[in-house]
């Protein structure tokens, strides 16, 4: 979906499967490993801030994740992008941090949509999903991102958050319409600019 | 926009990277992260397999053999607070079965 960071451990890894790099990482090669933990870090992040963490926090989370999937690669089965694997990894932990202290939800920092990066990809060519999450409450922010970008049943949001499964579903439900709103908003005003 | 639709457009879009933040260079940091804790854990299998070996050979060179050793162990886990009868009947099985096959193999 989208484009790789240049690899800094050698070209010869860039076209190399995440499974067969799972594979050299268990046999103890140190570039495969880099490899790995370059092509997942930002999507991993990217989902942990998306979930309301400050950027400190998605840091520690992304880089706790990232350990914990090395050490537990001989499980890594490919059924996913290792990106994938890393980031429910990733939600757990955030999930349970968030349980034990609710002051990461209040602390929540939102993302800064205004600032521009030049590296980032026209922004024509993409909807503004953080613009859109900005516009939920922390909560529903977290339970939605937990289902759509970890791919959480509605009863593992509940399990990991220790809340009823019915308010785990209303908070997902709010957060959609919401976002709803917005994104689709969002695509009509682009199409009428274009037109 | 049918539900289904939108539920795939939301899970392209956070397959996303963050569109205003870059991210930052983690893999160093988690390359020596996890460089440590393989050495850690290296040092601590080390670390128990001399002093379990150490206290194995104290013992045998001191009660001389290994039924008195089965002898010994039981009476000191039973006397630890704390320690149930399971595990220390387990212990003198298995001892008492390494004595059988010792006897046997000698």
């Amino acid at each position: 979906l989208t484009p790789s960071p240049p690899s800094r451990f050698g070209r010869v890894y860039a076209s190399v499967g995440d499974l067969e790099l799972a594979g050299l990482a268990l046999r103890g090669d140190r570039e495969a490993s880099g490899e790995l933990v370059q092509r997942a870090t930002p999507l991993v992040r990217a989902l942990v801030r998306r979930m309301g963490a400050q950027p400190a926090l998605a840091n520690d989370v992304t880089q706790d994740a990232l350990l914990d999937a090395l050490r537990a690669i001989h499980t890594y089965r490919g059924e996913a992008s290792f990106a994938s694997w890393v980031s429910k990894i990733a939600a757990h932990r955030y999930a349970k941090r968030c349980r034990h202290d609710a002051r990461y939800a209040l602390m929540a920092e939102p993302l800064d949509v205004e600032a521009h990066d030049p590296a980032a990809p026209n922004p024509g060519e993409q909807h503004d999903l953080d613009g859109a999450l900005a516009t939920l409450s922390p909560i529903e922010q977290l339970c939605v991102s937990l289902c759509h970008g970890a791919g959480f049943s509605h009863g593992e949001i509940a399990d990991s958050l220790q809340i009823p499964l019915g308010t785990a579903k209303s908070h997902v439900a709010r957060a959609l319409a919401k976002l709803r709103r917005h994104l689709l908003a969002d695509t009509r005003s682009r199409q009428g600019e274009r037109s | 926009v049918n539900d289904r639709d939108f539920e795939n457009l939301l899970a392209t879009e956070f397959a996303k990277p963050l569109k205003h933040e870059p991210s930052p260079d983690l893999a160093p940091h988690i390359l020596a992260r996890a460089d440590n804790g393989w050495r850690l854990r290296h040092l601590v299998v080390a670390g128990a397999a001399t002093v379990g070996g150490a206290v194995t050979i104290g013992m045998v060179t001191t009660f001389a053999s290994l039924d008195a050793v089965a002898r010994a162990l039981a009476r000191l886990l039973a006397a630890l607070p704390g320690v149930g009868i399971a595990p220390v009947a387990a212990l003198c099985l298995v001892l008492t079965l390494a004595v059988g096959l010792r006897s046997r193999v000698v």
